[in-house]
């Protein structure tokens, strides 16, 4: 019945339904429009940018850092990106310039200043029909340790980081970048890769510490491997293990600026729009309403079975799906593994680095990839695709069901 | 992105997007929105795009993202309720493409069996039809489905089973056919 349904639904959502042509020709004349616009800014603000260039070497004479000539300021970069407002903002008297340096790893990172408020940007940053205007922008450059110049976004070897502010006391795996409305530009200038970060207003929880992070491998899971929260303190620190770069900076907010209340209200928005899924239910009948609160009960459960999982414990408390183990083949020359279980199944790939963390040598042990619930001849069982490393340093993947829960 | 390779990309996957953001949002007025907003987003938010990641899924995840936010400001209810309501209730403009009249028997029912199973579709729970859409309309992997919707493989998979079993119950009678 299950296939009978799969042809259904691939049969009926079909993507068939063309935009018009108008529709097209709107977008890209709002692009082509935007992109005059830029330029015009552009122009009117080089002689400004030449002055502030000129002013910034006399500084140096003065004493300036290393750090502080050697990268574009905030301004500069500001410039760069054709942002005269933001630009004009780092020069106000709310930015603060810190020029601190991290090198971990393959990368070296300096994070160069930031600034908070209103209005603080010639672009519309949107988050749904919302302009979000009260906003941290912060710049970071990065570059190679060796010193070899960094690739631009459209050469070969472009590479991939993650740039998060986390606050003291919020878990950094749920409330990041991602969370805070988050979002950046960048560019590459004489080899140094320049972010300008922004996210919402940072400066609400100016009475905690407040971070930002930066690891060298985009996914979140990099947040959960590369930092460390002190479950008493909530503060967070690098994890001196992770193999990588994980740079941590704490960010220089003003206390005064904090607003605890604001604040609370801000987590507890996010926290309202992550579980926005619920509104969902609300509207259907009561029947169908319990069967997914009963669902959703069913996956908490499954969720502390999976949890107890070991390599000693899973044959007895799960059965392996005859037709799905195949071995995995780890090309160690590539930066990523594939697998797929024998009955192409399920499937799934992960980063070499990560997969090596997972299996770092032949000590027996399981990772589950991925679960569900799945109706069995009697009752629901909980299905589990399951990497393996055996005895002989075979590492397999497999689907297994739980026996009596 | 250039404006050239922009076009090129509306070009290549404006029908899957649009197709997409009509599934998610039930009428044009907002789809036309959506989806306008998503090639713009989009275009200024380039670099943020995975390297690993092709165009398609980039521009699902932007799609998704803003329908979230969206979905959730009241601002933006009261923007479009002055627009023209439509007389179709939700879902059916999706269905107007063709009539049957134009279709011999038996691709009349088979057209009736789709209106079925796109009505069934729509009126999932928002959860469970964006993994629907996503997996099967624009045939995204699961592991896709999980990076552009910001949520575990494992939750793509329990939604899928969760919107299989309610999509069971509300097509029972197309599946003994």
């Amino acid at each position: 019945m299950n296939k009978r349904l799969d042809g259904l639904l691939a049969d009926a959502l079909t993507p068939d339904v063309r935009p018009s042509q108008a529709l097209n020709e709107q977008i890209l004349r709002n692009v082509k429009e935007e992109v005059q616009m830029r330029e015009k800014r552009w122009n009117t603000r080089r002689a400004a940018a030449a002055a502030a260039i000129a002013a910034g070497v006399l500084v140096l004479g003065g004493g300036t850092t290393y750090a502080a000539w050697r990268y574009l300021s905030p301004q500069e970069a500001a410039h760069e990106l054709s942002n005269g407002t933001l630009a004009d903002a780092f020069e106000g008297e709310d930015a603060v310039i810190v020029n601190e340096a991290q090198t971990y790893g393959d990368y070296r990172v300096t994070f160069i200043g930031i600034v908070s408020g209103r209005s603080l940007t010639d672009f519309e940053t949107r988050s749904g029909g919302e302009v979000l205007d009260d906003r941290s922008y912060w710049l970071m450059a990065i570059e190679h340790a060796d010193g070899t110049p960094m690739a631009d976004a459209s050469a070969d070897g472009y590479e991939s980081f993650l740039a998060s502010p986390f606050v003291q006391g919020l878990d950094p795996r749920m409330y990041n970048i991602y969370s805070f409305s988050g979002g950046y530009s960048e560019f590459v200038k004489d080899g140094v890769r320049y972010r300008m970060g922004e996210c919402d207003n940072l400066e609400l929880f100016a009475d905690r510490e407040v971070y930002l992070g930066l690891t060298d491998d985009d996914s979140t899971r990099s947040i959960e491997l590369g930092y460390i929260v002190d479950e008493a303190t909530g503060k967070i620190t690098r994890n001196e293990a992770y193999e990588g770069t994980n740079a941590l900076f704490q960010l220089p907010l003003d206390p005064a600026k904090a607003d605890p209340a604001k604040a609370q209200a801000y987590v507890d928005s996010l926290l309202r729009s992550s579980g926005e899924d619920d509104e969902d239910l609300k509207d259907l009948p009561e029947s169908q309403r319990k069967e997914i609160e009963e669902g959703k009960k069913e996956m908490e459960k499954a969720g502390a079975f999976i949890e107890s999982l070991t390599a000693e414990n899973i044959d007895k408390l799960c059965t392996k799906v005859p037709g799905t183990e195949q071995e995995i083949q780890v090309d160690p020359d590539s930066d990523w593994v594939e697998y797929r279980t024998a009955n192409s199944e399920s499937s799934g790939g992960m980063q070499m680095d990560l997969f090596q963390e997972i299996f770092p040598d032949n000590t027996p042990r399981i990772h589950v990839d991925g679960y569900g619930l799945s109706e069995g001849e009697d009752a629901e069982t909980v299905q589990i695709t399951v990497l393996r490393m055996y005895e002989d340093g075979r590492i397999t993947i497999a689907e297994y069901t739980a026996k009596n829960r | 992105m250039t404006v050239f390779e922009l076009e090129a990309c509306i070009k290549e996957h404006g029908t899957a997007i649009y197709s997409f953001c009509l599934h998610l949002a039930g009428m044009r007025e907002r789809a036309d929105e959506l989806y306008q907003d998503t090639f713009l987003v989009a275009m200024e938010h380039i670099g943020q795009m995975r390297a690993d990641e092709n165009p398609k899924s980039y521009l699902l995840s932007v799609a998704v993202r803003l329908w979230k936010n969206r979905r959730r400001k009241a601002a933006w209810r009261s923007r479009i309720a002055p627009e023209q309501p439509l007389d179709a209730p939700q879902g059916e403009v999706l269905l107007q493409q063709g009539t049957p009249a134009d279709f011999v028997e038996a691709e009349v029912l088979q057209e009736e069996r789709r209106r079925q199973v796109r009505r069934a579709v729509a009126g999932l729970p928002e959860k469970y039809r964006m993994v629907v859409l996503l997996f099967y309309m624009e045939e995204q992997p699961l592991e896709a489905c999980a990076r552009i919707l910001r949520i575990p493989t494992g939750t793509v998979k329990s939604r899928l089973h969760q919107a299989r079993k309610l999509l069971k119950e509300e097509l029972e009678v197309l599946l003994y056919e």
